[in-house]
């Protein structure tokens, strides 16, 4: 998690934790609703990523 | 629906803010395609496992400042649903956006709870948001699956007995037929794991559904209007029971039917 850039990470737990609808998220983050699915996408890949990641450190060591 | 677009929309997808097609086309592609299955299947889990087990993590600073100067704002931005687009009369339309405040403030309140590291849960459960979310499930459902009335009458004497014995609550149940809303008939239906009794109410080839149920909060709450893929909700809670009336219905007909509803009684 804390290796997600900042602006992913507040979208993500705006999502996540306090799931707030995409409108509601782009009304407190003042960005446009697409920049809201884009960040959103992005955030769970690449956290998807680093879990893959780690994963596979866990079971190397 | 393809690979590349389901791809692009699976976010929206699981975040339910899809519209009812788009939701049927990617829930379809995904059961007959194993590749964009096991994709929603990992990000399933990711949300699972970051709900359950994310601790809170203080926003940026930059982000602290915005919600702490959005919380001090006199006047909130215009609301999420612009209200003022609809072709309302003045008086309808500043009476909306009084009670549109609260509802137009929730983000934010939201939002603020992320400012606690590690705090107790502030938003309260369940949270309007979600009774939105049954709420306007339960209207698509009553259309989707032909279950629109367990008892069809036009009659209000036929229709209010029918719900006693079935709930342990009374329901007034008024036919606007002179009004142009005639009463379609009745259904017991569930939100949130609550019976509720769904009044239908039929305007040209639109349904208006009405539910009511009891409500835990003693004092009167005023109109405020919600809407989620195309649909519009109006709820309020008065003398002790919820309403939610929930309609595909253009904004004006919509605000007249449920102007009626209040004034009786």
């Amino acid at each position: 998690m804390e290796a997600l850039p900042v602006e992913f990470r507040e979208v993500f737990v705006l999502r996540e934790m306090e799931e707030l609808s995409y409108k509601e998220i782009a009304d407190v983050a003042r960005i446009p609703i697409g920049t809201v699915m884009s960040r959103l996408s992005r955030a769970r890949r690449q956290l998807q990523a680093a879990v893959a990641c780690r994963e596979q450190a866990g079971s190397a060591s | 629906m393809n690979c590349s677009d389901t791809k692009r929309l699976i976010d929206a997808y699981l975040d339910n803010e899809l519209d009812l097609r788009g939701a049927l086309e990617i829930e379809e592609h995904v059961a007959r395609c194993p590749g964009c299955g096991e994709e929603e299947r990992a990000l399933r889990e990711l949300q699972a496992s970051a709900r359950a087990n994310l601790i809170r993590y203080a926003p940026s600073p930059e982000f602290e400042a915005r919600l702490r100067e959005a919380l001090h704002v006199e006047e909130p931005p215009v609301p999420v649903e612009s209200v003022e687009s609809s072709p309302t009369p003045p008086r309808a339309a500043r009476h909306l956006r009084r009670a549109w405040k609260w509802a137009a403030l929730a983000p934010f309140a939201a939002a603020a709870a992320l400012l606690v590291v590690a705090g107790p849960r502030l938003w309260p459960a369940p949270s309007e948001a979600s009774v939105a979310d049954a709420v306007i499930a339960a209207h698509v459902r009553s259309l989707l699956a032909n279950h629109l009335t367990d008892v069809a009458s036009s009659d209000q004497h036929a229709v209010k007995p029918w719900f006693q014995g079935k709930l342990d609550y009374s329901v007034s149940v008024t036919d606007w037929t002179a009004e142009g809303y005639p009463l379609a008939g009745g259904r017991l239906d569930y939100v949130e794991d609550t019976p509720a009794a769904a009044l239908v109410y039929r305007r040209a080839q639109h349904v208006v559904n009405l539910f009511v149920w009891p409500s835990k909060r003693a004092a009167d709450e005023p109109l405020r209007r919600l809407s989620r893929r195309g649909y519009s909700a109006y709820c309020w809670v008065k003398d002790g029971m919820h309403y939610w009336a929930v309609s595909d219905l253009n904004e004006t007909e919509l605000q007249k039917f449920v102007e009626l509803v209040r004034r009786q009684g």
